[in-house]
């Protein structure tokens, strides 16, 4: 194998990981949401979506509706919250307040979630602002892939070793 | 070059397309099989009474804000919502009124998932309202609310679908009778 052939090799992987990488970021921009896609990661709106499960989100302009089911994050927490609105509230401005709640859980998010960090203790609302997209599909299982890869780091390096291998072996 | 790498890997590559296809089509067709969901919803009393915490210890900070209970009744057929693809139905009742402050608001009253044909005919009576009823402003003076049956169809693959029954008449709600105990 020539120095030519290795970098045409190394140029087409890059090629097919930045295609898809642009393909996600488009697809983002058309959904107007930074990740249209989430796994999910815990049990609390069993049984319709159970971890591992893949979403699709959106996130267009228009008021949320009750009984979506949103994905918003917690000012000062790290991992979002997928979980459908019970409550809410149009002020005449357009604002909007909501409240949330697990289908698995017993209460509803004020005290367990939006108020777990000593400096949300008064939150009582969901705001648009903290809102980054909203469930409009659903497949389940397939998301299992990126848990293990998150939870074993080895595999994720494991794997994108093999792509690369496989990539060079195979003209 | 019929090797056995590349008979493994076309036979890999058409079987992830094919099983693409396949769910994209299961996806689609849940968009237009028929279906004819009825249901009907009443309110059968309303109180209001005074208090600092909701049902769910969540503290208001002073003793007079209105929480109201309900009665209802409930009288629906979903189950022509059951097909290949319906996983689950998640069937709420909301309350929907406005205020001088906010013309839009909606509250759910009750809730429950069903997961089989089998048990999507509700008659119901006299449900008592599962959730907290308290305004954003936490005053029912002068507000008349209507209620409605609604629902989202959860699919084993596709898109998540949502249908409502007809609002029922709008119902005052009272002036408080009496506080928390």
């Amino acid at each position: 194998m020539n120095l030519r052939q290795i970098l045409t090799n190394t140029l087409n992987v890059l090629m097919m990981l930045f295609g898809v990488f642009m393909s996600y970021k488009a697809w983002g921009l058309y959904t107007n949401c930074e990740s249209p896609l989430v796994v999910v990661l815990s049990g609390s709106m069993e049984p319709a979506f159970a971890r591992g499960d893949i979403l699709f989100l959106n996130n267009p302009k228009k008021p949320i509706e009750i009984g979506e089911i949103p994905v918003f994050k917690i000012p000062n927490r790290d991992i979002p919250i997928v979980h459908r609105v019970i409550d809410r509230h149009d002020s005449e401005n357009g604002n909007q307040v909501l409240l949330t709640k697990g289908d698995n859980n017993d209460v509803d998010d004020r005290i367990f979630i939006y108020r777990e960090l000593h400096s949300n203790r008064n939150m009582m609302w969901v705001e648009p602002q903290h809102i980054v997209g909203r469930v409009q599909g659903f497949l389940q299982y397939l998301g299992m892939f990126t848990i293990f890869m998150t939870d074993y780091p080895m595999l994720k390096y494991a794997l994108l070793g093999a792509i690369a291998l496989i990539a060079f072996i195979y003209e | 070059m019929n090797n056995l790498q590349n008979r493994a890997n076309a036979v890999m590559a058409f079987s992830i397309s094919a099983i693409f296809c396949l769910l994209a089509a299961i996806a689609l067709s849940a968009l237009v099989i028929p279906a004819s969901p009825s249901g009907s919803i009443a309110l059968d009393s309303i109180k209001v009474v005074t208090g600092r915490y909701d049902k769910n210890w969540v503290d208001f900070k002073t003793q007079d804000n209105e929480f109201a209970n309900t009665l209802m009744q409930i009288d629906a057929d979903l189950s022509s919502l059951f097909h290949w693809n319906t996983k689950q139905l998640f069937v709420y009742a909301i309350a929907e009124y406005s205020t001088p402050t906010h013309p839009k608001n909606q509250i759910f009253l009750w809730d429950t998932i069903i997961k089989s044909k089998s048990d999507a005919v509700l008659r119901k009576k006299g449900i008592v309202n599962k959730y907290s009823l308290i305004d954003v402003n936490k005053k029912w003076t002068n507000v008349h609310a209507t209620i409605s049956l609604h629902w989202n169809v959860v699919p084993y693959v596709g898109f998540m679908t949502y249908g409502r029954s007809q609002a029922s008449e709008a119902y005052a709600f009272p002036l408080p009778s009496g506080s928390q105990t």
